[in-house]
């Protein structure tokens, strides 16, 4: 049987997901890692620590594989943003600075009184952050010039994979344009970028299309992951753009929420547009001629966490506390008995302050979760105001992530945002797209679109309900005017 | 042989639970059982209670204390309960429907109406009149059927005597009570639709009732024939329990409630504030943490927050808020959450959060015009609670020798019943003391100043939306 493999290179796992041409999962793996945080504003990994996810989860699918079958090609989904600097022979000489670093808010302020916010996010489709490549270049070269000098290449994971596996150096559109060393619109390194951190072209890999035929396997890798050498490795792209292709995100008007510990929105332009206000990161999509354009909440899905851990208290914390967490939620009513949460940390122009507002006696655990949902869901349709203000436009939410599985928050956010949700039969999308893409590099599918067709079996669509909405649309001009009223105070909140 | 010394048992009959205290005849508790009252929530905003476990409960408690002192010791039993509910009973004293406690807010439409008819009169949601005025809408059968509308204490006696009455105290919160000719109101109970005959007759809290039957007796296990005087309202007897008929006295009950009783230079009492929720918010958080802590485990692992709870503010308006700021639609709220928060920071924003408001309480009545505080009730046990009200207020708290000022005013009035005081002076001069202070820490006056200027500023901010938040 003809398989494809795909890898999503995450920023704690690493995570495999073999298919078959059809689109039927065959086996899966996962490998941890953990983030390095060695000072306050530091936080990095070790590369190796990636290339032993890649090697360990392909090996251990291979396991569940009969002899007749046969890995047609191999393509990824990377987290986007996070540098490894190599020498000539490609080997690391620093760990890898994780695109959640902060050490370079220093640049990142100078750079943004000097240069000016607008005149990067127009080239790269990034505003100025302090986690990104451009920056702790910048970084490292002020700060720790030994390990500038001793760089001969400025990698990231797509490309440091696929070289450990082909040789090849090559790079993809939307992994280049979070570096903020790329021009989106002539799909270029770009030499002002460059000169701004003080590095060549030469020191980057070649830019490629995302599912470019990059070439085999070399000796050494094959051995290594187990591999026939003619396994066919293909070029990839940013997880969320590789998620987008695994939810069938690739059209305008479909919109992607992803909702894992962060929640992140990712819609689909068929035009290059970049927001006036730059709410919204903008990358070139796996797609031809379609662009993504995204925006984190931050990591409002923690919330949940912090009650289940702190307030729940009702049972084993592992044991199906999620089922449990849902038939509590069930049981309280839609708007929680009037009780509102705003989310403590992210989401909309908020800081890190959050609460519960319309407490009365008789709410109940109940009330309290399904009142976590309904915020972090106002949350997110203040978000898509946002978004949709910024000219993306949304008929329909797939939604993928923990949050997903959950039939409560689904309809919730069915009716908070009174947008049709559709819940895709797969929910490993990210290593489920970079399958996709495989497929797509190898010729097995001749085009996304046909790519997306073995996706639309079992989806399930869930539609808003008329009373509802009205019910929600009267608490969420509440939660606005609400926050807008006390967001002040809430910053002195901190001061206590 | 002489003639043993005589015990005075109070029997208190509060929201939340039912406390039953022996007192020796110093004044001083020697035995004391406590049960949680169960309470119903079968809509939002309806709060129930059910008579037959008044009943069933108090006479548990009694039992628990008779294991200590033996019943023929007891000399007199004194009752007082929480006040504006009504029970209604049939004629043989069996309750015919559940109780509508003072905080439940199903009749506002009921005080609209009644404010609209009576011009001025300013009608909250808790007291009798509005209550009696939705059965009549709602449950005229109830009405048709009933003999007597019973106040909590009134019941109890009910119970143990077979006497049908109640006192000035718990009329005079009806809105029923006609305050000038210390009778029923014709005009409200007119208004209302409730015959006259259906009100128990008021007689004075120190006259003896009646006596323990031969029935209760036996359920009780109590003397036949202990008498048992007509008593007041929990209020009126904490306000007996503190002395606060002393000149310039600022009384503080913390219990289920909280309100803030003031004496000027005569000794004559105003209210300066009251609040629906105090002990019952840390209650509510206990089943929020289902029920997983004792009160003394939740109120030492507050104790290990810091002053402010790391910026977490706590409004505890869970049942509306009723004086100065009145507001039948104030809702709970906790703000300043993050994700570092922990179960020992929501515990310590809900002690301190009933501080801000006594703050409040006591700031607008005039806070220089505040000396100290004399802190009761079930909460002013909590040295923790007692510490941070002296630092949110910046006021030395003053604890009596009996925290249980309720149950000990009560005693008082029994004691006086059976003329073991021949005054309410001298009975007050030999038991009612303050015994321990409790002073502010000033290292954490600035931290409970800006987090209290705050409260204010929050919770202002969010007045408005309150109304919207009722679904």
């Amino acid at each position: 049987m003809d398989l494809l493999l795909g890898l999503d290179v995450g920023t704690t796992a690493t995570k495999s997901l073999l298919i078959d041409i059809k689109g039927n999962i065959i086996a899966s793996s996962s490998y941890n890692y953990s983030l390095i945080t060695p000072q306050k504003d530091f936080v990095e990994q070790n590369p190796e620590d990636l290339w032993q996810g890649v090697i360990a989860t392909t090996r251990n699918v291979l396991d569940h594989t009969n002899s007749g079958d046969k890995i047609l090609a191999i393509s990824f989904s990377t987290q986007g943003g996070t540098l490894i600097p190599v020498d000539g022979k490609f080997n690391p000489v620093y760990n890898a600075i994780s695109w959640m670093d902060h050490r370079a808010y220093k640049q990142a302020n100078e750079m943004r009184e000097t240069l000016g916010d607008e005149k990067v996010y127009k080239k790269t489709g990034w505003a100025i952050y302090d986690g990104l490549p451009w920056l702790n270049i910048i970084w490292l070269r002020e700060n720790m010039p030994d390990v500038f000098i001793s760089t001969k290449y400025f990698m990231f994971v797509n490309d440091f994979i696929i070289h450990r596996l082909t040789g090849q150096m090559c790079m993809d559109p939307s992994n280049a344009g979070i570096t903020q060393l790329f021009d989106i619109k002539t799909c270029q390194w770009d030499k002002d970028m460059l000169d701004l951190s003080g590095i060549t072209a030469d020191q980057l890999s070649p830019v490629q299309k995302s599912g470019f035929v990059v070439g085999e396997l070399t000796q050494k890798a094959s051995a290594e992951v187990g591999l026939p050498k003619e396994t066919l490795i293909i070029n990839g792209a940013h997880d969320q753009y590789c998620a987008a292709l695994g939810s069938g995100v690739i059209n305008p008007g479909d919109v992607m929420l992803s909702c894992g510990t962060a929640w992140v929105i990712l819609g689909v332009m068929d035009k290059l547009n970049f927001d006036e206000k730059m709410r919204l990161s903008i990358s070139p999509h796996i797609v031809k001629d379609r662009w993504g354009a995204l925006k984190s909440m931050g990591a409002v899905g923690s919330c949940m966490e912090w009650f289940l851990d702190n307030i729940w208290c009702r049972g084993d914390r592992e044991k199906d506390i999620y089922d449990r967490l849902n038939v509590s939620a069930s049981e309280s009513q839609v708007g929680s008995k009037g009780l509102i949460f705003f989310p403590s940390s992210g989401g909309y122009g908020h800081g890190t302050r959050g609460g519960f507002i319309g407490l009365s006696i008789s709410n109940s655990i109940g009330d309290m979760a399904r009142a976590i949902m309904e915020g972090i869901t106002f949350d997110l349709r203040w978000t898509l105001e946002e978004v949709n203000d910024a000219g993306i436009e949304t008929d329909v939410l797939r939604m993928v992530g923990g949050s997903a599985s959950s039939p409560v928050w689904t309809k919730i956010v069915a009716d908070v945002t009174n947008i049709p949700v559709i819940l895709p039969s797969v929910t490993q999308s990210a290593s489920y797209g970079s399958a996709l893409l495989a497929g797509i590099g190898c010729g097995v599918f001749d085009s996304p679109d046909s790519a997306c067709q073995v996706l639309s079996k079992n989806e399930r669509f869930i539609e808003p309900d008329k009373e509802n909405v009205v019910i929600y649309d009267r608490q969420f001009s509440i939660y606005k005017r609400a926050f807008q009223q006390i967001k002040d105070s809430l910053t002195e909140l901190a001061e206590i | 042989m002489e003639r043993e010394k005589p015990y005075f048992m109070s029997i208190d009959l509060s929201t939340t639970a039912c406390k039953v205290l022996v007192f020796n005849s110093s004044g001083i508790p020697v035995a004391e059982s406590h049960q949680d009252m169960p309470l119903f929530y079968p809509r939002p905003t309806w709060i129930e209670a059910d008579a037959n476990d008044w009943w069933n409960i108090t006479v548990k408690c009694i039992r628990e204390v008779l294991d200590k002192i033996p019943s023929s010791q007891i000399a007199s039993i004194g009752v007082c309960g929480l006040m504006h509910a009504l029970v209604p009973v049939d004629r043989s004293g069996n309750p015919l429907d559940r109780v509508m406690l003072w905080m439940d807010q199903r009749c506002k439409p009921q005080c609209e109406w009644i404010k609209e008819k009576t011009a001025d009169r300013l009608i909250p949601t808790y007291l009798s009149a509005p209550k009696l005025k939705w059965l009549v809408e709602n449950k005229p059968d109830v009405v048709v059927n009933t003999y007597k509308f019973m106040f909590g204490k009134d019941f109890i006696r009910l119970k143990l005597t077979g006497e049908f009455a109640t006192d000035e105290s718990d009329a005079g919160g009806s809105a029923l009570f006609d305050s000038k000719r210390k009778c029923w109101s014709d005009e409200m109970l007119n208004l209302i639709g409730i015959p006259i005959d259906k009100m128990l007759p008021i007689r004075n809290s120190t006259d003896v009732a009646g006596y323990v039957t031969e029935s209760s007796a036996k359920e009780t296990g109590l003397k036949k024939g202990t008498p048992v005087v007509i008593g007041a309202s929990d209020v009126r007897s904490t306000l007996i329990g503190v002395n606060i008929y002393a000149p310039k006295r600022v009384c503080l009950y913390m219990g289920t409630a909280a309100w803030v009783a003031i004496s000027d230079e005569k000794g004559s009492v105003n209210w300066g504030g009251a609040t629906a929720t105090f002990g019952v918010g840390l209650r509510w958080c206990n089943e929020l943490f289902d029920n997983s802590m004792t009160y003394s485990q939740m109120v030492e692992l507050a104790g290990n927050a810091s002053p402010g709870s790391d910026g977490l503010i706590f409004f505890p308006h869970l049942m509306g808020e009723r004086w100065p700021k009145f507001n039948s639609y104030a809702k709970g709220t906790i703000f300043g959450l993050t994700l570092s928060h922990r179960k020992k920071h929501i515990i310590r924003a809900i002690l301190e959060g009933n501080a801000y408001l006594i703050r409040q309480i006591i700031e607008n009545y005039g806070i220089h015009r505040v000396e100290n505080i004399t802190a009761t009730g079930g909460c002013a046990k909590s040295k923790l609670w007692l510490q941070i009200i002296a630092d949110v207020t910046g006021k030395t708290i003053s604890v009596p020798r009996v925290t249980e000022a309720t149950a000990l005013g009560s005693a008082i009035l029994s004691a006086i019943g059976i003329r073991f005081f021949d005054s309410l002076d001298n009975a007050i001069k030999e038991w009612v003391y303050i015994q321990d202070f409790c002073f502010p820490n000033n290292n954490v006056k600035e931290i409970y100043d800006k987090a209290y200027r705050l409260y204010c500023r929050i919770d202002n901010a969010l007045e408005e939306f309150y109304p919207e938040t009722v679904n």
